[in-house]
């Protein structure tokens, strides 16, 4: 066999030395701090917009909230946890991560529109699906940010199945704040304007995911 | 040298009932690894938790599996030497995010795989088959006969394999070459144990239809027969 290099495990253990890497704790830090940062921008742009929505009740908004937010925070946990793998979840995992995000958002939030009687019926235009589409993608820009901050360059070995499976995560939580504040329930508006661009967010997940999310070698 | 444990040991390796070839003992690439895959993993756990002494005890661990792996893989030496180095330099950038209790093998070998083919798609890919023929070895003393002839069906194998199809042949070598388990070579390709199972199995048959001669004695349909007599 080929033996090693004698010189080899000198070299690579000074390479590491003169580099300084983060230790677990010092990255459980940034993560955190970049979820906080994240869900402030998210927040406080919800807010700057006014709040929830008053022509809904009160009480179908906030379950519409609850819902899209434990479908976003499913999302998260299955699309940037490892489980218990340095690799990740499997590629069949992130795939329908990705898959199921938008449709989950949409079965729930057109569940909560149906329990609100009270909600406008008509009124929706096409200017009204492209302004809760654009919303959705900037109440998401933080989130997406935040996670592929976390996960850049991790992947050795399906990143657009992960860049897909975390797009699609991080758009359920704008998808969520969205809910929060349109008033709107047709299928059509929450297809197209809640549920699309998550949708979006997931196809370009996939098609940056190999240069973000990707290992790479220095 | 004789080939690992297991090398030999089907159920050592996943337990795929796949009777393993005898070349398994003309291997003259084949390692040991010093320290189980539990305790290396221990050893970068600690490493990520800040004990900077245990990143030693990772490379002795791994080194030797993932140089024999790297210089089997690209038939270079030195390239196999910096693609080692760069492995572990990308573990230790993401040391804080391994993941406590998490196997560390699979994880060094997806590393080194994609370093490794990021290197072929940058134009950097030797021509294997001509780096096959210059290593052919040739007898120059009696006394060599028997590791020249080990050798040169050490070669034969290494030919036939690079005629198959990747996904069998990398989940082959994973399995029977590098001693990964079903579940490590699996998540190493970011695929299914079954499919890992399916794939091997398939490289394993394939061999044995051209090998067969140096299976069990009988006559082995050439490869070059098998295409067609094109090759």
């Amino acid at each position: 066999m080929s033996a090693l290099p004698p010189n080899l495990r000198a070299r690579i253990l000074e390479a590491a030395s003169r580099e300084p890497s983060p230790t677990r704790a010092v990255r459980s830090r940034s993560a955190f701090l970049a979820s906080l940062a994240a869900a402030s921008a998210s927040l406080g742009l919800s807010l700057a917009l006014g709040g929830p929505t008053a022509k809904r009740r009160a009480a179908v908004v906030a379950l519409a909230g609850v819902g899209a937010g434990l479908a976003a925070l499913v999302a998260t946990w299955l699309a940037a946890g490892r489980g218990s793998s340095m690799l990740g979840r499997s590629r069949g995992t992130l795939v329908s991560v990705s898959i199921a995000a938008p449709i989950a958002l949409l079965a729930w939030s057109l569940v909560a529109s149906g329990m609100d009687p009270s909600a406008p019926a008509a009124g929706e235009t096409w200017v009204s699906h492209g302004v809760c589409f654009v919303f959705t993608l900037l109440f998401a820009a933080a989130p997406v940010a935040a996670l592929a901050y976390v996960r850049r360059g991790s992947d050795p070995v399906h990143p657009r199945a992960l860049g897909a499976a975390l797009g699609g995560a991080a758009g359920t939580w704008g998808g969520m704040l969205i809910d929060v504040h349109c008033a709107f329930t047709s299928p059509l508006h929450l297809t197209l304007g809640h549920a699309a661009p998550i949708a979006l967010l997931a196809a370009l997940g996939a098609l940056f995911g190999a240069r973000i999310l990707g290992l790479r070698a220095k | 040298m004789l080939a690992s444990p297991s090398l030999h040991a089907p159920a050592a390796a996943g337990g795929t009932g796949i009777v393993l070839l005898p070349w398994a003992r003309v291997r003259t690439a084949a390692v040991e690894a010093p320290r189980s895959s539990a305790d290396v993993s221990a050893a970068m756990s600690r490493y990520a938790g800040g004990d900077e002494s245990a990143f030693a005890i990772v490379y002795d661990g791994l080194a030797p599996r993932l140089y024999g792996y790297l210089t089997r893989q690209t038939r270079d030496t030195a390239r196999a030497e910096d693609l080692v180095q760069q492995t572990f330099l990308q573990m230790h950038r993401a040391r804080g995010s391994f993941v406590s209790g998490a196997d560390v093998v699979p994880w060094a070998f997806a590393i080194a795989r994609r370093l490794m083919i990021d290197g072929f798609r940058r134009g950097k890919r030797e021509v294997l088959e001509d780096a096959d023929e210059r290593d052919e070895p040739h007898a120059t003393d009696p006394a060599a006969d028997d590791l020249v002839q080990a050798q040169q069906l050490a070669t034969r194998i290494r030919r036939e394999l690079a005629r198959l199809p990747e996904t069998q042949r990398v989940a082959f070598e994973l399995v029977k070459e590098e001693g990964l388990s079903l579940a490590e070579a699996a998540e190493v390709l970011g695929t299914t144990v079954s499919a890992v199972k399916l794939r091997a199995h398939r490289a394993y048959e394939a061999l044995r239809a051209v090998l067969g001669d140096v299976i069990d004695g009988t006559p082995a349909e050439s490869s070059t027969e098998k295409r067609g007599g094109t090759a």
